[in-house]
């Protein structure tokens, strides 16, 4: 395990398959906070996986990510690193970057290029090509400093995108810098040129039919 | 099948916001494009609209000051109207984002671009924003401004009736949308009947 490397998941098949690849690299967070929001309730079985390879366990209910208690639980942590593996469209907010700790996110685009929200379609669509890219958050969306990068091949049947195809890319670059912290005991930042790139929002149907269906 | 996206009205009713939305196959984009088709043929004989005579007037720096949306949405259509459209790229980049992250626009936004007043605006209001936003495109690359016309026609086209006003700034909006969604196909080698025919 790694000392100084906790993680902020939700119930989610991303912090499952974080945690899966982690664990089968022998890269595994010592500590886990566990959000989850009232009305969806986890099925992933996180909670069973953190406990059955022995990592420390908070589980909190909140319906914002940055809530109080979330923010709480954040500080009483020694831990200055934490993998963020939040809900889908949660965004942290500045309580939680004032705790003074480095979240530790994967973002599936090619930084600074492609911002934002479902980026895999568009970068498939403008290029032809998948790519992620792993930053230390800050409270400007997906402008943190990057460390590190990796390309992917677009997977055979394109409609798995959504579900684990996106999960297993973004685990795949979370080992490898994690990999390096574990070598080097530090990340190597690089601050992403300022002004450069486009935020996009979440995809429409048909454009992502398109990126779905094209050959 | 109808296209689900403006089955109902997404401006009375709450809108949608696309996340994690179903792969429905090809017939997703054959239905539509028939319900884009269908709404052309019901708005197209809407008589195009003209500028004001004051079209003209400068318009204001972003960050300048306060703006009322619905008024410079007006003014923005105008400098389109009269062959000013590289002028107006920039505030409808403001728009388009403010639409993209609430679905709705305001009646008013103060110099740092933070709501005012958070009323939200008629529906015309929307078929302006996707009029300039069809205006400003300049092809099917850009990906950002045709996910914020698709998404904005929506809005639009979910209304049970348009007025006129709103079907003369419609119509224009989605010939230029069908047609960017058609080039883009083309070039990801989409070759489905349902796509070519738009």
């Amino acid at each position: 395990m790694l000392g100084e490397i906790a993680m902020l998941g939700a119930e989610t098949m991303r912090t499952r398959a974080y945690l899966l690849a982690l664990r089968d690299n022998d890269l595994l967070p010592s500590a886990l906070i566990l959000f989850e929001r009232p009305e969806t309730p986890g099925k992933f079985g996180v909670a069973e996986l953190a406990r059955s390879v022995g990592i420390r366990l908070v589980t909190l209910t909140a319906g914002d990510i940055n809530d109080p208690s979330v923010v709480a639980a954040v500080i009483s942590l020694a831990h200055p690193y934490l993998i963020f593996s939040g809900p889908a469209g949660a965004i942290l907010r500045k309580q939680l970057f004032a705790t003074g700790k480095k979240f530790i996110h994967v973002h599936p685009g090619r930084l600074p290029e492609f911002r934002g929200s479902t980026t895999i379609y568009y970068s498939l669509l403008a290029e032809n090509r998948i790519d992620a890219t792993a930053l230390i958050l800050n409270e400007a969306i997906d402008a943190g400093p990057v460390i590190g990068r990796a390309t992917f091949a677009a997977p055979p049947d394109r409609k798995a995108i959504d579900g684990e195809y996106d999960s297993n890319i973004r685990a795949s670059l979370l080992v490898d810098v994690m990999c390096d912290f574990a070598r080097h005991g530090r990340f190597e930042e690089m601050e992403q040129p300022t002004g450069a790139g486009e935020t996009f929002y979440i995809i429409h149907p048909v454009l992502k039919h398109l990126a779905i269906l094209a050959s | 099948m109808p296209y689900t996206y403006t089955a109902r009205d997404l401006l009375t009713e709450p809108p949608y916001h696309y996340m994690f939305s179903p792969f429905e196959g090809a017939r997703l984009l054959s239905d539509y494009v028939a319900a884009r088709e269908s709404a052309r043929n019901r708005y197209g004989s809407a008589v195009p609209g003209t500028a004001r005579a004051d079209a003209t007037e400068a318009l204001p720096a972003i960050g300048a000051g306060p703006v009322a949306t619905q008024s410079l949405l007006s003014q923005l259509v105008d400098a389109v109207r009269v062959g000013r459209g590289a002028d107006v790229r920039d505030w409808v980049d403001v728009f388009a984002r403010k639409f993209e992250v609430g679905k709705r626009l305001r009646r008013s936004y103060g110099a740092d671009l933070q709501p005012v007043d958070r009323t939200p605006l008629g529906r015309n209001a929307y078929a302006q924003l996707a009029f300039l936003v069809a205006s400003v495109m300049r092809d099917a690359r850009d990906l950002r401004l045709l996910n914020a016309l698709l998404k904005l026609n929506d809005l639009v086209l979910s209304a049970p009736e348009l007025d006129d006003e709103a079907a003369a700034l419609i119509t224009p909006a989605i010939d230029r949308e069908l047609a960017l969604v058609r080039e883009l196909a083309t070039r990801l080698n989409v070759s489905t009947a349902e796509v070519a025919a738009c």
